[in-house]
């Protein structure tokens, strides 16, 4: 059998018929896209929200542990356990997060701001996008003067504009008139002003006093998620430290399983309209087998074996399909390209995933899977036609 | 090269009646030998022809080919054998539609080996020029009259470097001179080639452009005295 002569022959087929051919496509074409923009827009929707979650609250899983008690004998007594304990069950990142009021002079004039004490290992727990300077290192902590990291909703209210804020010394007033440092600037996907400096400044003796918030932020593997969140609360409460709160932050899992669910029933609704496609290129293939019966007749007389004309019909067939995916999973990979215009109110563009490959090697799949599917009965019934009777007539 | 021995086939009507349409064929063709075989419609010629062409069954005698023995042949090994063996010319020529003249000659080199399909434009035309046709090569089938339709299946018959030509009534869908033409063509071609020709006609006066005239009667294969 020669097979680029048979896909030369089923190239020839398609091109001589291009109007048959793209009626018969355009169905298909039509399902492969909207099963791929389907998938496609629930990976780049899951990725996306994802970003946003992981900003705001954080990467999956994450938890926060509180206390009842105050922050002193929360930061005193409880905070060394949870972090030894953290450590023993193997956390993967965490950090401290305090909060402590306090006053900020810019230029748009002097203004209450809250003040947050972080580990530099935050933003492992937390996805936060640097948008000038830097974020917190290790060696910040070591510094006298603070060095402070403004997030956006702060850099507005300062009255900074993102390119002049980093270097910038800003007076600072925790329990005392200070002067901080701006090192940087980042979108941590909250909406309220914050000032992010070293945790290290406000357990400092004369800024202690004023933290009036203690909690720990930590990441772990999902799967540990509940298990860990239950021993934490056994050890800590059994060991007298009053009443422990664990809450998971991230909301992935639920999302992740809306996202699933919602991509179910769409894809369910694609693969009614790729089935009727399919059906519709299934009946035509048949009607053309009827009306090709000649053309099968002569190739036999060729010499093309039976199985040949088989391979050739089911060839077309699968080219046919396949060329429609093609052209569908384009169609798709357009549409998630003016994703960021229509988007850009809900999701921030840079938050957007590229076009997902596997959408694309799905849409493919379906649509080489269609065109074996349409194409098999008529390439059986094109190899049980008579040839004799055939030329005959 | 070409041996059928007491050869028979049976069909069935549509009544359900057995009909025994070739009876005791017998038939030895040489290579670049030409036989016009001759009878009455309905008398077997073209059921010869389909058989010969392994385009059809046989039901008892014997049929070999290269000394090959056609009862043998599974579809695959019959298909290839057909290909490379026999070249065929119909009366209602059988071109593919919306193929051009090139294209349709070129079609069988589809089916054949790599080497042969990796030349087939240039083989196919090489035919059409053979045939007179260089010029319309790009025509439709619809865009040509039927002596040209006729030299264009000539020229598919021959591309694939047959031993053996079987023409159905090659001439029966043309006017007299239009038909003398195109059998001149055939004819010369196949013995350019070297290439045997079975030719089917009703028409003695076509016959007679063959080296041996055989007449087929009851089911069985005669010459002509």
């Amino acid at each position: 059998m020669n097979a680029r002569g048979l896909l030369a022959a089923a190239f020839d087929e398609i091109a001589a018929y291009r109007l048959r051919t793209a009626i018969s496509v355009l169905s298909i074409v039509i399902g492969v896209a909207t099963l791929t923009l389907i998938v496609a827009l629930g990976d780049i929707g899951r990725a996306a929200t994802q970003a946003v979650i992981e900003r705001e609250a954080g990467r999956a899983a994450t938890l926060e542990l509180s206390s009842e008690r105050p922050p002193s004998q929360f930061i005193s007594t409880i905070l060394p356990r949870i972090l030894q304990r953290l450590d023993r069950y193997g956390a993967v990142h965490r950090s401290v997060m305090l909060t402590a009021p306090a006053r900020a002079t810019f230029d748009a004039g002097t203004q209450p701001v809250a003040a947050y004490g972080v580990d530099p290992s935050l933003d492992q727990v937390r996805r936060l996008r640097v948008l000038a300077g830097r974020w917190l290192e290790v060696g910040d902590s070591k510094l006298y003067a603070p060095v402070i990291v403004l997030n956006r909703p702060m850099l507005a209210a300062a009255g900074l504009a993102l390119d002049d804020a980093v270097g910038q010394r800003v007076p600072l007033a925790i329990t005392t008139p200070g002067t901080a440092r701006i090192i940087g600037v980042i979108d941590d996907g909250q909406r309220d002003g914050r000032v992010y400096m070293s945790s290290a400044f406000l357990l400092r003796p004369n800024t202690a006093s004023a933290i009036a918030g203690a909690t720990v932020v930590v990441t772990i593997d999902p799967f540990d998620a509940d298990l860990l969140a239950g021993r934490v609360i056994s050890d800590l409460g059994h060991a007298g430290e009053g009443r422990l709160r664990v809450e998971r932050l991230d909301g992935a899992e639920d999302f992740s399983s809306i996202v699933t669910t919602l991509q179910l029933v769409l894809s369910a609704i694609a693969a009614i309209s790729l089935v009727s496609g399919s059906l519709g290129i299934l009946n035509l293939g048949l009607v053309t087998v009827r009306h090709r019966a000649r053309e099968f007749a002569i190739r036999r007389s060729f010499g093309a074996s039976a199985q040949e004309v088989f391979v050739l019909v089911l060839a077309e067939s699968l080219v046919t399909t396949t060329l429609a995916g093609v052209l569908g999973i384009a169609l798709a990979g357009l549409a998630t390209a003016a994703l960021p215009v229509f988007s850009s109110a809900i999701i921030d563009p840079a938050d957007l995933p590229p076009f997902p490959i596997t959408a694309a090697i799905a849409g493919l799949a379906v649509a080489v899977t269609v065109g074996l599917a349409a194409g098999a009965i008529p390439a059986a019934r094109a190899t049980q036609l008579s040839i004799i009777e055939t030329i005959r007539s | 090269m070409i041996d059928l021995f007491g050869v028979a086939k049976r069909l069935t009507l549509p009544s359900g009646e057995p009909l025994d349409i070739l009876t005791d064929v017998t038939l030895h063709l040489e290579a670049g030998s030409t036989v016009a075989i001759v009878g009455r419609s309905g008398s077997g010629k073209s059921t010869l022809l389909n058989v010969m062409g392994l385009l059809d069954s046989y039901d008892s005698g014997s049929y070999r080919i290269d000394g090959i023995d056609a009862r043998t042949l599974g579809d695959r090994v019959a298909s290839r054998l057909r290909g490379t063996t026999f070249g065929f010319v119909f009366q209602q020529f059988h071109l593919l539609d919306r193929r051009s003249a090139v294209a349709n000659v070129a079609a069988p080199l589809a089916h054949g080996p790599h080497d042969e399909y990796a030349t087939r434009d240039r083989r196919a035309m090489e035919l059409l020029s053979r045939v007179g046709l260089a010029d319309r090569s790009a025509s439709l089938p619809s865009q040509l009259s039927g002596g040209e339709q006729q030299r264009v299946a000539i020229a598919r018959s021959l591309v694939r470097h047959p031993k053996v030509v079987l023409a159905d009534e090659p001439t029966g869908s043309l006017d007299v001179e239009t038909g003398a033409r195109v059998l001149d063509i055939l004819l010369g071609l196949a013995r350019e080639d070297g290439c045997a020709v079975v030719l089917v006609t009703h028409d003695m006066q076509v016959a007679t452009r063959a080296d041996r005239q055989m007449i087929l009667e009851g089911g069985s294969l005669r010459e002509v005295a």
